[in-house]
């Protein structure tokens, strides 16, 4: 599904600007995955997602989606920013889905799933807190049905209850969509992956997979570092 | 190349970085002032020239000036095909017609002109912290002080919008990438709209923050004991009183 192979990201590359967010990152998920991407701030975290998402091509290396570019990929892939607001460029829930061109009873379906009533539709979005928002967003991504979604720090802000529709919808999904979580909160986020990929200074560090495990691993002896080092001991 | 960003500072060791940033607003005000008296081709020429020289001078690097954006291209674009379907003097023979460039020349020295400007602009925001520039707005306006004019205000604005500029410039960043991900069908001036509005209230909401910042925090509070005249503010305005000469004295349009 996603492969990423030395991928490198270079702020402003080329002027006197430049910042480096992410270098030789090797990352391979497979279709229906479900893995956190976790680090300190800086890291790299949302830079990834973006590249991740397509919407920004890597300045080094190759990142694919489904054996070709992800910035090819914009329509299969769904990406939730944690500033909502700025991708929701209708002003109504109701014009979010047409926007799309969404059937209105499947975007009503993918409303309900996160906690909305009909009551929802003619609402503002201007109107609405930034729980609701982002489910809002999550609900046009859910109905158009992408195979891959990036969820840029999706519980920032919530409130409890939010957080709790957020997860049981994102969990709700079909197996065969693959969802990449950036978050800086791990426990928080605990539901929403079963591997977890970590950053720091823009190299991937460590990946972790926290399954709880149907073969014969365990948590621990499934981790790897970036050496390929097993348990996070040296081989 | 890079993005369009105004008042992005580059840290380098120059004179144009060591004078203040009062120096240099005096400067553009003024070659600003006798641009819009002698706007000619000899004007535009010097314009340009004083960027160019300035990023050598500033030791910058050329990796600093940006992309033009690509609606911008276009629009420059439409606008030369009127330009050219206008007419007038002077005439080149093409073939068995003849062609009026006057308006496509025109054109060209309009937009000559407003890049120029654009770049004279950018050179001071890469040399020039943006948080001196209300510091010396404020000793700029102080004689507007005395027929009653709020510059308090005007400078608290000015440093707010500084401080906001960068902000809103990646939202707005933001909101058309994700335009871009919608399925085909949609038409552009819809598009357009819908990313302007999504835009306009993530500034509003910006805009808010920073209000409600401000009723927490108290007023803000422009530091108003501007830098010591240096050797390289001197260096700066005598050169600059030179561009104002030239372009005030040069051939006209």
């Amino acid at each position: 599904m996603i492969e990423l192979r030395n991928v490198g990201y270079v702020h402003d590359d080329g002027t006197p600007w430049a910042s480096r967010a992410l270098e030789g990152v090797d990352l391979d998920v497979g279709a229906g995955e479900r893995v956190l991407v976790t680090g300190p701030n800086g890291s790299g975290k949302s830079t990834l997602a973006w590249v991740l998402a397509g919407h920004v091509a890597p300045t080094e290396g190759r990142a694919l989606v489904d054996g070709k570019p992800a910035t090819d990929a914009l329509t299969k892939t769904g990406f939730l920013l944690q500033h909502t607001r700025l991708q929701i460029l209708a002003p109504t829930v109701l014009a979010e889905g047409e926007r799309y061109g969404i059937d209105k009873d499947w975007f009503r379906q993918s409303l309900f799933s996160l906690g909305f009533d009909d009551s929802i539709l003619p609402r503002k979005i201007d109107e609405m807190s930034l729980g609701q928002q982002r489910r809002v967003a999550l609900a046009g991504l859910l109905a158009r049905s992408c195979s891959l979604l990036v969820l840029d720090e999706p519980l920032a802000g919530l409130d409890r209850k939010s957080v709790g529709q957020l997860i049981d919808a994102v969990e709700a999904l079909p197996k065969s969509t693959t969802v990449v979580t950036i978050t800086h909160d791990i426990e928080a986020s605990a539901r929403l992956g079963s591997r977890t990929v970590s950053l720091d200074e823009g190299r991937l560090v460590n990946d972790v997979s926290t399954v709880a495990s149907t073969d014969e691993h365990t948590d621990a002896d499934t981790s790897t570092d970036v050496n390929g080092n097993v348990g996070g001991q040296p081989s | 190349m890079s993005r369009l960003h105004l008042l992005r500072f580059v840290d380098r060791p120059s004179v144009l970085h060591r004078a203040g940033a009062r120096s240099k607003v005096l400067v553009l005000i003024g070659l600003v002032f006798a641009l819009s008296f002698n706007p000619g081709w000899p004007s535009v020429g010097i314009v340009w020239a004083t960027v160019v020289v300035g990023i050598v001078i500033g030791r910058l690097g050329f990796g600093v000036v940006p992309r033009p954006p690509n609606a911008l291209l276009l629009a420059i674009g439409f606008s030369l095909v009127f330009g050219l379907l206008s007419g007038g003097e002077p005439f080149v023979q093409f073939g068995s017609s003849e062609i009026g460039l006057g308006g496509i020349l025109l054109q060209l020295r309009l937009f000559g002109l407003t890049l120029g400007l654009l770049g004279l602009t950018l050179l001071m925001g890469w040399t020039t912290r943006a948080a001196d520039l209300p510091v010396a707005a404020s000793w700029i306006m102080k004689p507007l002080r005395a027929v009653g004019i709020p510059t308090g205000e005007v400078v608290a604005a000015l440093t707010l919008a500084v401080r906001a500029l960068p902000l809103v410039a990646d939202e707005f960043a933001t909101v058309a990438r994700m335009a871009r991900s919608e399925p085909p069908g949609r038409s552009p001036i819809d598009k357009g709209m819908a990313v302007v509005s999504t835009a306009t209230v993530a500034t509003v909401r910006r805009a808010t923050e920073f209000g409600q910042s401000i009723e927490a925090r108290g007023p803000i509070v422009v530091n108003e004991q501007s830098p010591r005249w240096n050797v390289s503010d001197a260096v700066v305005l005598v050169a600059g009183m030179a561009l104002v000469a030239a372009v005030a004295l040069a051939p006209g349009p």
